[in-house]
């Protein structure tokens, strides 16, 4: 039994189809990696859950419930989104940025409490990001905006968390620690989707594998078996170097057999 | 008491210092004193008389239609997210400007003055009514404003129709003065036209403030922060629309409260978009009564308007904002 489960999703946006009959699951306590090419709907799929897009078709099961009768204030309890390359508005600090995900939990006009700046603070030691805090975030670099915008997810303290490329804009130790991060948010319990370019580490991070393609689900499960030599051919027109290390799988991906150097 | 709750309380004992001190000035020299026997004896002398029936409704209307102003200013900034936003942007300004103006050309300047009140309100309506139909399937950020630059140019386009047809030059005279946006000779009924519009107007922007600092992250992850993003930019283009609507159907065109006071409150009291309102409603009060006295100043020829007076403080001083805050402009 999934916790959450997309069922025959469609969405068009204009006139084209950029998802067609998706399914997909995810339990709690899994980190669930959306994979794809460039324009295979990976996107469009985590707004289409978070109910951020309309869908021609196809429904959204929470928990057995159909996510069209919660509430957006319902919702923004369960989900947290930390959306690709994010918008920072005004030279507002990191630690208030970070606090914004506090404000599902808080009335109109309630200010945090001692429990929520907490909360807070622990986001932004997990995404070492304290030594922001007092700075404007429209003076940080975009990998420590990226930082700044996952803590203030992870501040929301929500059960389900959804991610679009994380770690685009991270150097290598911080790609790592936010995969560890997301992991770690997984192993608490918390149900984790997180769309990744990067597939060594949807390999060595992720319980579970979504691929789609061109707006389809083209497999869902392990990573072993989703990242097989013909997926990788067929869906990314790669191949893939594998090899073990200290019992972890790695995959570096090359075009060598294609004759390009 | 912390910072944001002081820094309130002393720009709203500041406001009132400036209203009892606008009282004094006008035609006939008055002290502190006759203003305050005016204001509390129920003594029916002359003073008395020009303190509470003409000079106090003037101040307290210029203070309302501050508020206004200041206050949908930043409210739009903050919806919007542009530093460049103000009230002018959705088109009400340009369409009650065009109601009052028809109004004047009808004749109704001499036989019922309220009149051109209710055109501008009108015509400010009329224009939120278009905005809110034209964006009705696409309410993004870039639509609103296109649509309001597009009301702005039609409202305009028509007030140039009126004065070109216009035969009468004392009209066309009277079109142009009462663009410029005056306090003068404002009375009670003028008052009380304006502050329903001006109370329901606020009343629909009331709690907007944590919405609006969600929208500070970009409307997909507020949405998912339980902004519900459809409602929050209705509840503050109407409320805008009919507040600024009023405030200019009864002062005229009065520019760049809504535009700078919301930059005055970012440096001098809290950058935070929702707890930008109260102080921007109160500083933009200040500003217009501070702008009022200026226009009492003595000067060769017809009295100064408060809108000049604004246009000529506020365009330096929007200037000087944008050099010095160049960073919150990006």
């Amino acid at each position: 039994m999934s916790d959450l489960k997309v069922a025959n999703l469609s969405l068009e946006v204009g006139t084209k189809e950029i998802l067609k009959d998706v399914s997909a699951e995810m339990k709690c306590g899994e980190l669930v990696g959306l994979i794809g090419p460039n324009g295979a709907g990976k996107s469009s799929l985590l707004k289409a859950i978070l109910g951020l897009q309309d869908c021609v078709r196809g429904e959204v099961m929470l928990e057995g419930r159909d996510l069209n009768s919660l509430s957006i204030k319902e919702r923004s309890k369960l989900f947290a989104y930390a959306a690709q390359g994010a918008p920072v508005h005004w030279p507002l600090t990191a630690e208030y940025i970070v606090g914004l995900g506090r404000a599902p939990h808080l009335n109109p006009w309630q200010r945090m409490g001692v429990r929520d700046l907490e909360i807070v603070e622990e986001a932004l030691r997990k995404t070492d990001c304290t030594h922001l805090k007092e700075q404007s975030v429209t003076t940080l670099s975009g990998g420590e905006k990226a930082r700044v915008l996952l803590a203030r997810a992870l501040a929301s303290d929500t059960p389900y968390l959804f991610a679009d490329e994380p770690v685009a804009s991270l150097d290598p130790a911080h790609q790592l620690q936010v995969m560890d991060i997301l992991k770690n948010e997984a192993e608490a319990g918390k149900g984790v989707m997180v769309v990744l370019h990067d597939l060594g580490l949807a390999l060595r991070y992720c319980d579970r594998l979504i691929l789609l393609h061109e707006g389809k689900t083209i497999g869902q499960g392990s990573a072993e078996e989703i990242l097989s030599d013909e997926n990788l051919d067929q869906v990314f027109g790669v191949q893939a170097e594998r090899w073990k290390n200290k019992g972890r799988d790695f995959l570096i991906v090359h075009n060598l057999d294609k004759g390009v150097a | 008491m912390n910072k944001y709750l002081r820094d309130n309380v002393f720009l709203g004992l500041l406001l009132l210092g400036v209203m009892l001190f606008s009282l004094i000035f006008g035609r006939v020299d008055m002290s502190l004193a006759d203003v305050w026997q005016g204001l509390t004896g129920g003594k029916d002398d002359s003073v008395s008389i020009i303190v509470r029936e003409l000079r106090l409704p003037r101040v307290i209307l210029g203070a309302v239609v501050g508020a206004a102003l200041g206050l949908s200013g930043a409210a739009l900034q903050g919806m919007l997210r542009n530093p460049l936003a103000d009230p002018g942007v959705i088109g009400v300004t340009a369409s009650a400007a065009f109601g009052a103006v028809l109004a004047i050309h009808l004749g109704f300047i001499i036989s019922f003055p309220l009149m051109i009140s209710f055109f501008a309100m009108a015509g400010a309506l009329v224009a939120t009514a278009i905005l809110l139909f034209i964006s009705a399937r696409d309410a993004s950020v870039l639509m609103l404003i296109l649509v309001g630059l597009g009301i702005s140019s039609l409202a305009t386009a028509l007030i140039s129709l009126v004065m070109n047809l216009s035969e009468s030059p004392i009209s066309v005279r009277d079109m142009i003065m009462w663009m410029l946006g005056s306090l003068e000779n404002r009375t009670v009924s003028d008052l009380w036209f304006a502050l329903p519009f001006i109370g329901f107007g606020w009343l629909l922007m009331l709690n907007v403030g944590q919405e609006l600092n969600a929208l500070s992250v970009g409307e997909d992850t507020a949405k998912t922060m339980g902004v519900n993003i459809k409602q929050l930019k209705l509840r503050i283009v109407v409320g805008s629309a009919i507040s600024v609507g009023a405030a200019v159907a009864v002062c005229g065109s009065i520019g760049f409260v809504g535009l700078i006071v919301p930059h005055m409150v970012r440096g001098l009291i809290c950058k935070e978009p929702g707890r930008l309102l109260l102080p921007s409603g109160l500083m933009g009060a200040l500003l217009l009564t501070f702008a009022d006295i200026l226009t009492r100043v003595p000067t060769p020829g017809t009295p100064l308007h408060i809108g000049v007076v604004m246009a000529l403080v506020g365009a330096p001083a929007f200037l000087f904002i944008v050099y010095k805050a160049r960073e919150a402009m990006r």
